[in-house]
């Protein structure tokens, strides 16, 4: 049997241009993932939602969650 | 022309400002904090980059407020694009492109070895040099022809810095070793043989790793002197061999194993023997720093446009003999 988990993380209440900024500062590194883990990111007005998808490794998947919200900090930090 | 750099390939998250005027560069800020893993212990990619998350925002404040400056005032940032540790290079990439982003500034991305180059020739004045590229992540002779930089010799294995360190580390020395073991081995005239491998114009450091670590239950000054000397005396065959060989009249030394006095001193023999002129980078921008990315970016906006956005990669793998150079 496999295990597929999705998790979706919502970042509210910042304003549509740093939504856009942290989503073009994201994207670029969102590329040549592992098997079986995926994430999509979609700007929906002043909302960034996050959408990632981990099969079997769960450790895989937490490890992407983990650095992408990072990155997140870190873009939103440089540019308050 | 204000530019910014960030550097974060490795132990080193900095940010720098410079300005360019004409040919000339000016370094206004270069601030830098620097992951030390525990004494003993290597690099853990994963820490070293929470360590670059963790400072980068104040790394760059403290950069932009020591420059007297605004992001607003930029003209473009670039950054470390490669070679390097992935999960580091995203953290300056991430810093880089928001701001790109955000306040509408080029974006270009840079290789960390020819900005080792450039910051040197900048700082050093040399023209034309045969450069040797020394550091945990290099050890390459260079010379330029056509446009780009070519590998004249290498490291068959792993990097002069890399030899350094894992030495190092096993007699207990915090990463980055380099200094703990010239101090040490300034201790000792003794020389106890080691191995030395130069195949043609490449050089071969693992095996003269493993035999150091065996002198070194016996004597660490010893074990460090000797591994000194044999390095560096089968670096400078290879550099002597590329003078010869290139005619090159410049040699100059880039890198943090650029900063010991040992080696400079062998080299500058090296360069009396064939009457060529002598450069090492100033041991404040030896080691990484946003400097060297700053400056290459601000060489590159001279013949390109900034990078778009979404083609702006990280690249682990980055060899500098891939890069073309049209400025």
């Amino acid at each position: 049997m496999s295990l597929t988990c999705q998790v979706q993380v919502i970042l509210n209440n910042i304003t549509e241009k740093k939504a856009e900024a942290v989503k073009k500062a994201i994207e670029p590194d969102n590329v040549n993932f592992p098997k079986g883990l995926s994430l999509n990111v979609e700007k929906i007005d002043n909302r960034l939602v996050f959408n990632f998808e981990g099969t079997e490794d769960m450790r895989k998947l937490i490890g992407t969650i983990d650095e992408v919200l990072e990155h997140v900090q870190v873009a939103l930090k440089v540019i308050e | 022309m204000l530019g910014l750099g960030i550097e974060s390939t490795a132990h080193t998250f900095s940010c720098a400002v410079l300005e360019k005027n004409g040919k000339k560069g000016k370094i206004l800020s270069d601030v830098r904090k620097i992951y030390r893993p525990p004494d003993g212990e290597g690099i853990h990619p994963r820490e070293a980059s929470r360590h670059h998350i963790e400072n980068s925002s104040t790394v760059l404040s403290d950069c932009l407020h020591e420059a007297g400056i605004k992001i607003q005032d930029l003209d473009l940032v670039s950054y470390a694009a490669g070679p390097g540790l992935g999960p580091c290079l995203r953290v300056g990439a991430v810093v880089a492109r928001s701001l790109a982003s955000y306040y509408k500034i080029p974006i270009y991305p840079v290789n960390h070895a020819i900005g080792h180059i450039e910051l040197g020739k900048l700082l050093t004045g040399a023209q034309n040099p045969l450069v040797l590229l020394v550091s945990g992540g290099h050890t390459m002779l260079l010379a330029f022809l056509n446009k780009q930089w070519r590998v004249f010799g290498e490291t068959l294995d792993i990097t002069l810095g890399q030899l350094l360190d894992q030495f190092g580390r096993s007699i207990g020395f915090a990463s980055p070793c380099g200094k703990n073991i010239e101090d040490l081995a300034a201790t000792s005239t003794n020389y106890v043989s080691l191995p030395y491998s130069v195949k043609g114009n490449d050089v071969s450091f693992s095996g003269l790793l493993s035999a150091t670590k065996s002198v070194s239950s016996k004597s660490k000054p010893d074990a460090c002197f000797s591994l000194q000397e044999t390095a560096f005396a089968m670096i400078s065959e290879a550099v002597e061999r590329a003078l010869s060989f290139t005619r090159k009249k410049e040699l100059m030394v880039v890198g943090g194993v650029a900063a010991n006095k040992r080696l400079s001193e062998m080299l500058q023999d090296v360069c009396k023997r064939h009457n060529a002129k002598f450069f090492v980078v100033p041991l404040k921008f030896a080691g990484d720093c946003g400097s060297q990315i700053c400056w290459t970016g601000l060489l590159e906006s001279q013949v390109k446009k900034g990078a778009p956005l979404e083609n702006t990669f990280v690249t682990q793998s980055w060899r500098l003999d891939t890069v073309k150079i049209d400025y």
